[in-house]
């Protein structure tokens, strides 16, 4: 009896497996579709929007430069001349108010592709099926339960992380492009950080295992939605919450440090801490004394902290960019093989 | 592998029981139904037959006790080809149109035959390239059967096949289940509370009531084993005292006269007693208008699951 068991399961292996990733392609199909279109609109509209911006400045050699410092200057020009302006000074605002808010506005479009993917493409996965019951028309044909769990979520894990993939390559190498121009973007905020780099990419697959898990534990299609809303939502929110605290931010002290070269300001995130350093090199964080009142109040109260005049200033140089973004990937991969076994242990319990 | 179908039977259930959220659905349930038999699952609404076929298919899970399919737990992967489910509300993937769904039939089965599943489909002329939400219900129930009669199962369960299907049809499915059953030997179990639809069909039957097994065995022993029998109701109501000595199921007074379903015991007779064979529909009529009447097993149909593991 055993041996016809195995005669019939080997080859129907093979024909099993083709068979589940046609009926996954096939469901969805539309869906497929769709998310091509929304993948191919938004990189033409990258590619354009790149090739228009370099090509303005490249038109007024404004490449390179970084507004910065009062002092800084571009190819030998002023970019913020004490009096009047300038065709440089008037290039770079013509550079901000022209394609500052495109990129900005297309990042937070791509900060909000993994909430939309979770919730339209994860959460309905399981969820519709066991609430319409077609899930048993699976379950009584010749397959297992878990290779149909497998199916169902390999397919569009490969499709949503393939199509993010594309496009934060793109945005990535968009936002490069006038990174330095745009000093007040700090990259370590969630536009471009969450839009850019492994880490947008790594926040695809756990949107959808969120989505795909609250759907099969939940069975329904709609609480599902709303839960993996809140779910994704809370992760980026959590995520962008945490990053400053990834790595020890760099302290910068002024007026003293002349091994410090203001160059480590250019690109860095900044704002993770301000103040004054006492006698003995404490720091003093600037908002010690926002509850001072009076005309002196503020001096009196840092003079009463034993504040010198020795400023520092906490930030995440340019050199943070790329282990941040590994280690964010690294906490969202994590987390999306936990859920993935989480539905795993879930099916299996279910019985196949 | 017919040997293996003839060793073990389709069905055998032993001290099975299933208890959802809201209660006992299906309480020490033990029956037996031989492979290749074509069987009447008869009750009343909420009366079990829906969570007993969802067992049998491996969606559930049994509480207690145990249902094995030819001879192997029910929830056993290996033994998913060897079965066919048409569940009671027919899901089918609305957007798949009816050609994609005898190909997901198709994939998803080793032993799948395109053939007679189409067959299945034009009877019912239903267009291939229609899509399955579009169909009207008895179409739907087509298209489900053909998944179902595709896969070349050794037992097909069939939830209320035939509830949405006009006369004409209804007959013409019943057909296409009699043929593969006829040339492949295979055992149907076929949920039903049109009794209308058995007639000359089922060769098994299992009555079901309060989530347990009240009638079950070969429907010409059950016919048999009953009589219908006509008298003189007993003053002052109750059952008449020449009735006694037999396993009276249920009884109608008409005015002075009685109507009894009875199983006899010894002759059935006495004087002034008309004792006429019952129909099968008579039998389960009576059955079901007696909640509380004796159950009965034919030999073939009670249980030997303890023995074979002793």
């Amino acid at each position: 009896m055993s041996s016809i068991g195995i005669r019939i399961r080997v080859p129907g292996a093979r024909l099993r497996a083709r068979g589940l990733v046609w009926l996954v392609a096939r469901q969805h199909r539309a869906a497929l579709w769709a998310g091509l279109a929304v993948v191919v609109a938004i990189a033409a509209y990258i590619v354009w929007q790149r090739a228009e911006m370099v090509g303005y400045m490249r038109a007024h050699d404004i490449l390179g430069c970084a507004d910065w410092d009062a002092e800084a200057l571009c190819h030998g020009r002023e970019i913020s001349p004490q009096e009047g302006t300038n065709p440089t000074a008037e290039a770079f605002r013509h550079l901000m108010d022209t394609y500052r808010t495109p990129l900005l506005n297309t990042g937070r479009l791509l900060i909000a592709l993994p909430v939309l993917i979770g919730v339209f493409v994860g959460a309905p996965l399981f969820a519709r099926e066991l609430e319409t019951g077609t899930h048993q028309v699976v379950w009584t044909q010749s397959v297992g339960r878990t290779r149909w769990l497998i199916a169902k979520l390999a397919l569009p894990l490969v499709a949503v992380t393939a199509g993010t993939a594309v496009l934060a390559v793109l945005y990535t190498w968009w936002w490069r492009a006038a990174r330095i121009q745009f000093q007040d973007i700090a990259w370590g905020t969630a536009v471009p950080f969450d839009a850019t780099g492994p880490a947008a990419v790594a926040l695809a697959p756990l949107s959808f295992l969120l989505g795909a898990a609250a759907g099969l534990l939940l069975r329904r299609t709609v609480p599902a939605m709303v839960v993996t809303l809140g779910a994704t939502a809370g992760v980026q929110y959590g995520l962008d919450a945490l990053r400053p605290h990834l790595m020890t931010p760099r302290t910068i002290v002024s007026a003293l440090s002349e091994d410090t070269s203001p160059q480590v300001y250019v690109n860095a995130w900044r704002g993770m801490g301000n103040g004054y350093l006492s006698r003995s090199g404490a720091k003093i964080p600037l908002d010690s004394c926002s509850s001072a009142t009076g005309a002196h109040g503020w001096e009196r109260c840092f003079a009463r902290l034993g504040a010198t005049k020795r400023w520092y200033e906490e930030l995440h140089p340019a050199s943070h960019y790329w282990p941040m973004q590994w280690m964010q990937a690294g906490i969202c991969l994590a987390a999306a093989v936990a859920l993935a076994a989480l539905c795993l242990w879930w099916i299996g319990r279910r019985r196949a | 592998m017919t040997d293996e179908i003839d060793a073990s039977g389709a069905l055998e259930a032993s001290g099975l029981g299933k208890k959802y959220r809201r209660g006992w659905a299906l309480r020490d349930v033990a029956f037996r139904l031989p492979a290749g038999r074509i069987c009447a699952l008869v009750g009343p609404n909420g009366s079990g037959k829906s969570t007993l076929l969802s067992l049998a298919a491996g969606l559930l899970t049994p509480t207690t006790g145990t249902l094995r399919v030819f001879g192997r737990p029910a929830s056993d992967p290996g033994i998913r080809e060897r079965i066919a489910f048409v569940a009671q509300d027919k899901p089918l993937y609305p957007r798949f149109s009816v050609a994609d769904t005898l190909r997901l039939g198709r994939e998803l089965n080793p032993r799948w035959d395109q053939k007679a599943a189409e067959q299945v489909v034009a009877e019912a002329d239903v267009p291939l390239s229609a899509r399955v939400g579009s169909l009207s219900g008895g179409q739907r129930t087509c298209v489900a059967l053909a998944l179902a009669l595709g896969k070349r199962a050794d037992l097909l369960l069939l939830d209320e096949p035939m509830a949405d299907q006009d006369p004409l049809r209804r007959r013409r499915m019943m057909g296409a289940l009699m043929a593969e059953a006829a040339e492949r030997g295979t055992g149907v179990v076929i949920s039903t509370h049109v009794l209308a639809e058995l007639d000359g069909v089922c060769d098994y039957l299992l009555l079901m009531g309060g989530g347990r097994i009240r009638l079950a065995g070969e429907a010409d022993t059950i016919q048999a084993a009953h009589r219908l029998v006509t008298g003189p109701s007993a003053t002052g109501g109750g059952t008449p005292e020449a009735l006694a000595r037999h396993t009276v199921v249920e009884t109608r007074t008409t005015g002075r006269q009685l109507t009894a379903l009875i199983r006899p015991e010894g002759t059935p007779a006495g004087d002034g007693w008309i004792v006429t064979e019952p129909s099968l529909e008579d039998v389960l009529l009576g059955y079901l208008g007696a909640p509380d009447a004796p159950p009965m097993f034919t030999a073939e149909a009670r249980a030997t699951v303890t023995e074979v593991g002793a």
